[in-house]
């Protein structure tokens, strides 16, 4: 039987997608600041957690491959189960956090005078839709989407160069390291995506190692560079913006074109419809995992549905929308999918016997 | 008659049987006769030679008389001596008849369908064999150049209808001995033949396997064209897209074989199919191989950008225009509403009405008669181009955007139906939800793609999954000599594993 597989360097192109979305929708609030130099040094505690959280997944991922190599496997058992469920919730919560902010974007941003709840909707459907097409048709897009993503944060930088002024540059720790450590590991807890590593591993060819930690550091240069040109192109302006990236990428122009921000959130759209649409595969092969009568598609229609319904009733309302993207519920998400779910599954998976892997029980 | 491949032989069990070569000539001429009552054209005749009756059976029309009566009847029918016995068959195709296409058959049935194809069969009296005799001449078209597929610098040979012919073209570009063909029957009714061509050595032994197998599958009455075979070649059925191209050349049928693709070539139609065809050799001609690299590269680019064109600019006007009005300089801004401003529709139904008219040109002029083509492009270009606009039914600049997508739609004819479902698709969405509705809807069309993969090629390669080094032929094509360190096969593309 022929498997469809991804290359890890493809995987972590689509990894690269969603952690970029949460850039370019980063939000400025009371509890974090952006118009600091520290926000520009965040993303180097988000590469030391990256690599401190990879070692129980590396462990996994050891131990999965010592499994494929012996061709042995682990049953499924209410345990894993469990689990499995325990991801679909982390990730379906992740699906509402990202919508919110993007509803939040939409409606204060990009169409301030209109209802923009149907369009949330008809993308939430049409992401779900997109999920079906698995694994292999995302990350395969997220090659094309991450290079026109690259080309056109570029150009929105080279086209701020003039806007920087190095005047806005603070000191660095100007808080203390204390703040600064809070701060960045708060930037670092938005990266839930790096959780869905050991659900994709029998999918993922090559070295994941490898890939993973080029990752962490691409994204970490990657997220240092947007920070540093917003940082210096809009100052203590930033903090009193809701979504300073945007305001330093409407501050951009290039040459004939003097609306480079329509060109940057179209990009950022496709960063948003393939995040969310990897997040609905994620959580329809979970229910999948542990329902197995129930079929993906069922999973991932369904979940688009309560996700429009939810997010119809968190748009307009603050404290619902303020749940959805406070720290705690970040923090909670990103420790239960990178840290502690993974470090159950390996002392579990080091319990039990693995079985034979043969023709009739793949 | 029979060359090393069995051209022209009928190897599959057909469905109605006739039997064994019966002993008695006259007994099979009247089996024949007997099938094709009220047939015309099927002529049996009788005649005496060697002290044996003799049955001669041919198909008038697609066998050549002349050519029968030279090889054949004549030398038969004047010898007066005896033939040897038991190697009756045997001493008639040494000494009488000439024609280097000659075989025994025992089969009935295969000489029967032989009879269809132009052959001229001889019955011996108390002989249970025949002889099939290669004397066709099934009318044809002479070889000329390609309606589609029009190359600038290329060959100016095209396909014909006749499968001989075709092979002979491919031949011809690729005389080597990895040069292979498969012959097949297709069709309950028609039993189209089919040539399945490869490379030895470069093609994938599972791709052709893959093939084979599905053109198996294939439960069909009649085979006309090659499109019928579509439906079984393409998985990919729901898609707007697809992995199996055709093409009239056979320079371009030679040139895919040896990047380790599958050819079908099917009697009676000049389009012959090749798989896997992948999304970027739609913007790839054999010119660009005779144009300087720097040239090839730049059509390329704009090949694709006039794909783009045409898929996306009807609907980001529609977007910009209903929705973005600021991103248009004040000055366009002022002239396009100027214009708009006259005008009884809204941008979205203008687009839609403009297309729909443009199609309906569009099919009335590919389909009726040649001689009254100018007058509708005249009715067509008066009605859209200056009626319409001076009635108030469309505006100026939604016409120049219309003219120019369906140029652009032109420039790669093998995509153009997806390109006029997609438009239409990405005017109701930019007319809806804006250009932001575009850029999702953009994002699905590229993730749809992407999850295109069938004989275990994804259809966005050597783009996505990265292959760097088939990257020189794709968007971009490097000078000869890089092109040939290394030959591009499709194999190398695959990424399904066991």
């Amino acid at each position: 039987m022929l498997k469809e597989k991804v290359s890890a360097n493809q995987f972590f192109m689509l990894l690269y997608l969603s952690l970029l979305n949460t850039v370019f929708m980063y939000l400025s609030s009371d509890s974090i600041k952006i118009a600091s130099t520290d926000t520009i040094l965040r993303p180097v505690v988000f590469i030391l957690v990256a690599f401190v959280v990879y070692v129980p997944i590396g462990l996994i991922i050891k131990h999965h491959n010592q499994l494929s190599s012996k061709r042995l496997y682990i049953q499924k058992t209410t345990f894993l189960k469990i689990i499995a469920i325990l991801y679909a919730a982390i990730y379906f919560i992740s699906i509402l956090k990202s919508l919110a902010r993007f509803d939040l974007f939409v409606s204060s941003e990009l169409f301030p005078n209109s209802d923009m709840t149907i369009f949330i909707v008809i993308i939430t459907l049409t992401c779900a839709i997109l999920s079906l097409l698995g694994l292999g048709a995302l990350s395969r897009a997220a090659g094309i989407f991450s290079a026109l993503v690259i080309i056109s944060t570029v150009l929105v930088m080279v086209s701020l160069r003039s806007e920087i002024n190095f005047m806005n540059f603070t000191p660095v720790f100007e808080n203390g390291l204390i703040d600064f450590s809070k701060e960045g590991l708060l930037f670092a807890a938005q990266a839930t995506e790096i959780g869905t590593i050991i659900m994709f591993l029998p999918e993922i060819e090559g070295n994941v190692k490898r890939a993973y930690s080029r990752w962490v550091v691409f994204s970490g240069i990657s997220v240092a560079l947007i920070f540093f040109f917003v940082v210096g192109s809009l100052g203590a302006f930033a903090d009193s913006q809701l979504f300073p990236t945007y305001t330093a990428v409407t501050l951009a122009s290039f040459g004939l074109l003097e609306r480079i921000d329509a060109l940057e959130t179209g990009v950022w759209i496709l960063c948003v419809t393939e995040k969310i649409a990897f997040y609905f595969l994620v959580v329809s092969k979970a229910v999948n995992y542990t329902f197995k009568k129930i079929p993906q598609k069922f999973v991932a229609l369904g979940a688009s549905v309560l996700v429009s319904v939810i997010i119809s009733f968190v748009s307009y309302n603050i404290k619902r929308f303020s749940f959805l993207s406070s720290d705690i519920l970040s923090v909670t998400l990103f420790l239960l999918s990178t840290v502690i779910l993974p470090i159950t599954i390996y002392v579990y998976l080091r319990r039990v016997k693995p079985c034979e892997k043969t023709e009739e029980n793949i | 008659m029979e060359n090393e491949n069995g051209f022209l032989y009928i190897d599959d069990v057909t469905e109605e049987s006739f039997g064994k070569v019966n002993e008695s000539a006259v007994e099979n001429g009247r089996i024949i006769k007997e099938a094709f009552k009220g047939s015309f054209d099927i002529i049996v005749k009788k005649g005496y030679s060697g002290g044996r009756c003799i049955v001669f059976a041919n198909c008038d029309g697609l066998c050549n008389s002349m050519r029968i009566c030279d090889t054949a009847i004549n030398p038969l029918l004047r010898y007066d001596g005896d033939f040897p016995q038991g190697e009756e068959l045997d001493f008639i195709c040494s000494h009488l008849i000439y024609g280097t296409e000659q075989k025994k058959e025992k089969d009935l049935t295969k000489a029967i369908m032989m009879l269809l194809r132009g052959c001229l069969i001889i019955f011996v009296d108390g002989v249970k064999e025949c002889i099939i005799l290669g004397v066709q001449s099934i009318p044809e078209r002479s070889i000329q150049e390609p309606d589609t597929d029009v190359q600038e610098f290329g060959a100016r040979e095209g396909f014909t209808e006749n499968i001989k012919t075709n092979l002979t073209l491919v031949r011809k570009k690729l005389c080597s001995p990895k040069f292979t063909y498969e012959l097949q029957e297709i069709g309950k009714e028609s039993k189209t033949r089919i040539l399945v061509c490869y490379m030895k050595g470069r093609v994938s032994e599972e791709l052709l396997q893959e093939v084979k197998l599905r053109l198996q599958d294939l439960k069909l009455d009649t085979v006309f064209g090659a499109g019928y075979l579509r439906k079984s070649l393409d998985t990919k059925r729901k898609s707007l897209f697809t992995m199996v191209g055709q093409t009239e050349r056979p320079d371009t049928f030679s040139a895919k074989l040896c990047e380790g693709k599958i050819g079908i070539i099917v009697d009676g139609t000049p389009f012959a199919l090749v798989v896997p065809r992948l999304f970027i050799e739609n913007f790839q001609t054999l010119d660009d191989y005779i144009n300087r690299p720097y040239y090839a590269t730049f059509m390329r680019i704009v090949r694709f950008l006039a794909f783009l064109i045409s898929i996306f600019l009807p609907g980001l006007f529609v977007a910009v225009g209903l929705f973005h009005q600021e991103m248009i300089p004040d000055d366009m801004l002022y002239n396009i509403v100027l214009m708009e401003s006259n005008t009884l529709f809204t941008l979205t139904m203008e687009a839609l009405l403009i297309h729909f008219i443009y199609e309906t040109v569009r099919e009335a002029g590919l389909r009726m008669p040649k001689s009254i083509g100018h007058a509708v492009s005249i009715v067509g270009a008066l009605v859209i181009g200056d009626a319409a606009v001076t009635a108030g039914l469309i505006g100026a600049p939604m016409l120049i955007i219309v003219a120019l997508t369906a140029i652009c739609s032109l420039v790669s004819s093998d995509l153009y139906q997806p390109i006029a479902i997609l438009r239409i698709a990405f005017i109701l969405i930019g007319g809806f939800s804006g250009i932001y509705g575009i850029v999702v809807g953009g994002a699905a069309l590229i993730i749809g793609l992407a999850s295109m993969t069938d004989y275990g090629v994804p259809f966005l390669a050597p783009v996505t999954p990265l292959r760097i080094s088939y990257l020189r032929d794709s968007v971009v094509r490097f000078a000869t000599k890089k092109l040939g360190e290394d030959i591009f096969l499709t194999e190398r593309l695959k990424f399904l594993k066991k």
